[in-house]
């Protein structure tokens, strides 16, 4: 065994050195090429804490960056939640951020220009979904370094056509029997709609936003097919189709012009771009370095911030239609990124069908991919440099982030789970799937047709995204589900049983032992005074001022949050600071100085899992008992929930992710006590017990 | 009437829960929870004792009647780790309990009485463990040279590597760099005492600077020259007026609105996660020692009963699963907090009036604010949910009950607080099912390691900003996880009693074979 580095402790990820040959690799997709930077004797080191590293192969085909480390990896943790296409040293090269190269202890961005340069001894890449991979090169020939170096390079560097990208290779070797399992309405067909407007039609107070909804989007498809440029004819397509919302419903109509009010797209970009600089990281003293002033560069990165103010439009959005009956027609300039966010988040606040799985995905299919929002532009599956006319933004990655807080706020209301939107982020990046490579569906099927011909075959049948099984086997997939989810039949009795959980002030109070004075309105009293109190000493900070744009929404939710909470009704997201929360399992999945072994979220979601099976298979049992009533076997119990906690406690935070590699036992200690508080206050040298010592004297 | 004043945050809202019919003192004593008498005390010194043994619920009293001057062991409960019954062979079923006391007295710990009339130490307990090899005399002397008289003491053993948590205040080193030759070898005898390691590690909570400023006022910290292989670590948590400023800032941000565009720079100026955070990778860093070091640990700040207190408890928390129980929990504060002499009464200001006192500062709070985010963290390894350490923190200011009075275990006895206020904990005890953590599962030796980076600390919105309307008290999950296990229940029963049924009908027909059974009205099965 090679080490690198000293340190008597086991190394926190297993060592590697003995080289493999490609044809060990298995999980290699069948259709995959490999190129010709193929380099079987290269080995790499992945730096961590220890500055150790496993040694292996690193190879890079024509779908993805690969590296083949020979030890057998865990058995029993990999299985978890393994991705079919791409395990966990492989990073498709449609994932791949950034490349830095270091040249003498200095990192430097790899661009285009650098390639003629000499090789760095380390390469470091960043990946879009926050993975950071380091391959020392040193250990390498020259030559072969210098080979794949210039390879991996060029593939992720070099702007390259849409007939390049690795969808069409897949699309055009997998089998056709490899249908869509559909189960997703895909919007892509007339019946669709109209099965969709029936749908909504049961709902009668939502049916004025759903109908506008659905026939804006009708339009677009309708007009972007035959002639995509001609914006004239769809702004008359618009108007005309207004008035016909207007008179139909007589309601009024209120216009909502989003690129007023909202952040730009290339803002969003520039917020999103600084806020995951603090994700990627290369080393643990830069982690502890920025742990020390986290709440404020997080704010700074302005992200939460415009997370929120989406949220706040849709609940503004939402107010219109629900209290106001108005009608709304929310515009941008193009109509297709954030009208696109608006217009989801509005319906998953309204419409319970679209906080199921399926609804769920249904409502991306209509509103984002049936509705025309540019992937391959604002992706920039590309690479294109040309950053005037495709402008990559990742509003889609901001919707799932919008989604994310309200599963998050309420999440019985929700079928899915976090670690289901985590992986469909994930998939932006994964060149596969139909349903983020094109700008519209006009080139979706004109380029699939002129790709099929190319290949002189029958139609291309390009997987979306929703056939899970394409990724995921059916284990993994039940990790989709969310265990808390409260299913129509059961919420009307947990309504009844327990309307709401007592509020906080009430919990401590000693309740039969030591009564309380029966005060009514005890609340709204107190505060009542207490705001009389304030207006006579003029404290005009104490008072929400009456102008803020939020605060008429602020009203609007407060109404609804007196109201029993519905989970099949209608759902608002707080929107105060505190209730703003960073993606944990999104952004810090792969730090491994933040896991917690044996807890976090996953702890409860595995045990909830665990009940939730045992009760089906009581009632499973149950009924099978009452059915054949002569049977008299004995009751087997599945084993209780320390079975599963047991191995619940070797999982991380992190969990399904990065679960194959082996998290240390040891703290992460931080490294930088001393820098962190800086407090210059007189009365940090204050002593403690001043008097004291005084009197002692 | 309001009694206290409170400096904290809520004070209108204390006023209301203040219910002036029950003043501590006009309430019976009930903190007794039995008293048996003719009892037979095994003592491994002087054999059989006959004597009235008193279990309250913070300590067991026995007092001797056959002896002059009577024979009393006085043990906080703190210090029982378990009571083992031991069925007596004689016909007559006699039953006598046995105390092991963690294993204590062994044979490198003793159970030393130097402070029984708290004449060593007016802030610490009446027995206290120390060294086997450490005289009472030695005792008094090293006494003399730690500030408050406050010595290294057993604060928790290791049950297997015996590796030892030892608490005290700072030595008086003052300028010179004075020594003290019984200290040196008190803190010899406890690494000793730890065959697995020959080294002690000395945690000093202050920062190094503040440790250099009290040698000015006759304070300090160990030299390592003087104590050979002692490693001096300072965990540079800061002292109470910063963590008091802290939380007055903290309250100025959060109440009584919260400005949502600057709300996280805003948190992040109270520095009061920052603290949390230093406190928990402080504990951390101890229990990582003890636990994977297998080194015996001193730890000590100023006085050693703020921030010491809240570094060895929390550690405790991490290391031993039993204090993450309820009872355990109590254990825990009733033993490092108020045996061990935390000012209560000065850090929260009891019956005072004077709210600028720069006495006041919020150490128990931050420390129960350490334990949330631990629970936040490992949410199935606590026993207790949130709303018993809001419980806990609202009763710390309630002063409805005794337990968090006056400074030091000496002033309570002086005031025969037990006689005359009611523990929280019988409170707690006599409805523990609404505090109850239904995700808890019981690990028995399993060691929590925190993340303390400040990515994972949050405020704790529910007992900061519970007040605040908007905030909505969410515990979905545990209600979700309670209906569950509820059904579960449900279902095994009727699946056990089906069973029955069918058991007993084949017993039946077997009987009077051939006679047609009996159907069964099908059960309903609708959640």
């Amino acid at each position: 065994m090679l080490s690198l580095g000293g340190g008597g402790a086991k190394s926190t990820k297993p060592s590697f050195v003995s080289y493999v040959t490609p044809e060990v690799l298995s999980p290699r997709l069948d259709w995959e090429d490999f190129d010709e930077e193929r380099n079987p004797v290269l080995k790499h080191t992945q730096d961590d804490l220890s500055q150790r590293g496993i040694f292996g192969t690193l190879l890079c085909t024509n779908f993805r960056v690969s590296f083949v480390s020979d030890e057998t990896p865990l058995e029993e943790m990999t299985q978890h939640f393994k991705n079919k296409l791409y395990g966990e040293n492989d990073i498709p090269l449609m994932c791949v951020d950034n490349i830095y190269g270091v040249y003498d202890e200095k990192k430097k961005l790899i661009t285009k220009g650098m390639l003629k340069n000499k090789c760095p001894s380390k390469m470091i890449i960043h990946c879009k979904d926050l993975r950071v991979f380091q391959f020392c090169l040193t250990y390498t020939k020259e030559e072969d370094a210098k080979k794949i170096f210039q390879g991996i390079a060029h593939h992720c560097l070099e702007p390259k056509s849409l007939k390049c990208v690795f969808a069409f290779s897949y699309a055009a070797s997998s089998s056709p029997e490899v249908q869509r399992s559909q189960r997703t309405v895909m919007f892509d067909s007339k019946e669709d709609w109209t099965q969709e407007m029936k749908r909504t039609k049961a709902n009668l107070r939502i049916v004025g936003y759903n109908f506008w909804m659905k026939y804006g989007c009708a339009m677009f498809k309708a007009s972007t097919l035959p002639v995509p440029q001609e914006d004239g004819l769809m702004q008359g397509y618009m108007e005309r189709m207004l008035h016909a919302v207007a008179h139909t419903h007589l309601y009024s109509l209120k216009l909502e012009d989003l690129s007023e009010t909202l952040p730009t797209i290339q803002d969003i970009q520039q917020s999103y771009n600084k806020f995951k600089q603090f994700f990627l990281i290369d080393n643990s003293t830069d982690f502890w370095v920025s742990d020390v002033k986290w709440f404020s560069t997080l704010e700074n990165t302005g992200w939460l911030d415009i997370i929120r103010q989406c949220l706040q439009k849709a609940v503004e959005v939402v107010e219109c239609l629900e209290k106001e009956n108005t009608n709304v027609l929310i515009m941008e300039e193009e109509g297709s990124d954030l009208c696109c966010v608006i217009s989801s988040l509005v319906q998953i606040m309204l419409d319970p069908h679209f906080r199921t799985l399926t609804g769920f995905q249904g409502l991306v299919q209509k509103e984002w991919v049936a509705g025309c929002h540019a992937f391959l532009d604002r992706c920039n599956h590309l690479y294109q440099k040309d950053k005037e006319c495709h402008s990559p933004s990742p509003v889609f990655l901001l919707f799932l982030e919008c989604v994310w807080q309200m599963v998050q706020q309420h999440s019985p209301a929700f079928q899915f789970s976090e670690t289901y939107l985590t992986v469909l982020s994930d998939s932006i990046h994964v060149p596969i799937f139909s349903t983020f490579l094109f700008n519209s569906a006009y080139q979706r099927e004109s380029t699939m047709k002129a790709e099929a011909q190319h290949l002189q075959r029958g139609p291309l049948n390009c997987p979306a995204v929703w056939d899970w099984s394409v990724q995921f086997d059916c284990k993994a997939q039940e990790l989709f589900i969310n265990p808390l989810y409260a299913d129509k039949l059961k919420q009307d009795k947990a309504i009844r049983k327990v309307p709401r959980a007592k509020h906080q002030r009430q919990l401590s109070l000693p309740s039969s032992a030591f009564k309380t004075p029966p005060k009514k309105g005890f609340f709204k009293d107190e505060t009542e005074s207490l705001k009389k109190m304030l207006r006579v000493k003029r404290i005009s900070r104490w008072m929400a001022s009456p102008d803020s744009p939020a605060a008429a929404t602020r009203e609007f939710y407060e109404t609804w949050q007196r109201r029993p909470l519905d989970y099949h009704g209608l759902l608002l997201p707080c929107l105060d600071g505190p209730a703003m929360r960073l993606w944990m399992q999104r952004y810090l999945r792969w730090i491994p100085e933040v896991q917690i072994l044996g807890g976090g979220p996953v702890a409860i979601t595995s045990m909830l899992a665990e009940l939730l099976s045992q009760v089906q298979d009581l009632r499973r049992e149950l009924d099978m008992r009452s059915c054949w009533e002569t049977e008299a076997e004995s009751l087997q119990l599945r084993p209780g929930p320390l079975a599963l906690t047991r191995t619940s406690l070797r999982l991380s935070s992190s969990f399904p992710f990065a679960s194959n590699r082996n998290w240390t036992f040891k703290p992460a200690i931080p490294t930088s006590l001393l820098q962190s508080l800086m407090v210059t206050d007189r009365l940090a040298s204050q002593e403690d017990e001043t008097n004291e010592v005084i009197s002692l004297v | 009437a309001i009694l206290r004043s409170s400096g904290e945050m809520y004070q209108c809202s204390c006023s209301c829960q203040w219910n002036p019919d029950l003043e501590p003192g006009a309430l019976i004593f009930i903190s007794c929870l039995s008293v048996g008498k003719d009892v037979t005390y095994i003592c491994p010194f002087v054999g059989a004792l006959r004597g009235t043994l008193t279990v309250t619920n913070f300590r067991l009293f026995f007092r001797g009647i056959s002896r002059d001057p009577a024979f009393v062991l006085d043990l906080p409960l703190g210090v029982v780790s378990r009571v083992e019954r031991i069925s007596g062979a004689s016909s007559r079923g006699d039953v006598s309990y046995v105390l092991v006391c963690k294993g204590l007295p062994n044979e490198s710990w003793r159970i030393s009485k130097v402070n029984d009339h708290y004449e060593l130490c007016d802030s610490y307990p009446a027995a206290l463990v120390v060294p086997v090899t450490i005289t009472d005399d030695e005792l008094r002397r090293v006494a003399a040279f730690r500030a408050k008289g406050r010595i290294p003491v057993l604060s928790w053993l290791h049950p297997e590597s015996q590796a030892a948590v030892v608490r005290c205040s700072q030595p008086m080193s003052g300028v010179g760099g004075k020594r003290c030759k019984d200290d040196e070898k008190l803190l010899q005898a406890i690494m000793d005492a730890n065959a697995q390691s020959h080294k002690l590690f000395i945690f000093d909570a202050r920062p190094s600077v503040n440790a250099a400023a009290n040698k000015m006022k006759g304070g300090g910290c160990e030299s390592e020259d003087a104590y050979q292989n002692a490693e001096l670590v300072f965990l540079d948590i800061h002292n109470i007026h910063v963590m008091r400023e802290s939380l007055r800032k903290l309250k100025e941000v959060v109440y009584p609105n919260i400005e949502e565009s600057h709300w996280l720079s805003n948190l992040e100026s109270t520095h009061w996660l920052e603290h949390i955070k230093l406190i928990l990778a402080g504990a951390l860093r101890i229990a990582d020692k003890v636990e994977s070091g297998k080194t015996s640990v001193v730890v000590h700040c100023s006085d050693g009963w703020d921030r010491t207190a809240q570094l060895t408890s929390l550690s405790l928390i991490m290391l031993d699963s039993h204090y993450r129980t309820i009872s355990g929990f109590q254990k825990l504060i009733e033993k490092e907090w108020i045996s061990f002499g935390h000012r209560f009464q000065q850090r929260v200001g009891h019956g005072d009036q004077n709210h600028t006192d720069a006495d006041r500062s919020p150490i128990f709070l931050q420390f129960i604010d350490c334990v949330w985010q631990m629970t936040q963290q490992f949410p199935a390894a606590f026993e207790f949910n949130e709303s018993f350490l809001v419980t806990v923190l609202d009763h710390l200011y309630s002063c409805l009950f005794g337990t968090f009075l006056y400074n030091s275990e000496q002033q309570r006895v002086k005031e025969e607080l037990a006689k005359r206020s009611v523990s929280l904990w019988s409170f707690v005890n006599s409805q523990v099912d609404e505090f109850i953590n239904p995700l808890y599962v019981h690990y028995p030796a399993h060691v929590l390691l925190p993340s303390v980076s400040i990515r994972h600390l949050q405020l704790w919105v529910s007992y900061y900003i519970r007040w605040n309307p908007r905030v909505r008290p969410q515990q979905p999950v545990h209600q979700r996880y309670k209906e569950l296990l509820a059904k579960r229940a449900e279902l095994q029963k009727k699946v056990e009693e089906l069973q029955r049924e069918v058991h007993n009908r084949a017993s039946a027909s077997s009987e009077r074979a051939g006679s047609p059974t009996r159907s069964i009205t099908p059960v309903q099965t609708f959640v």
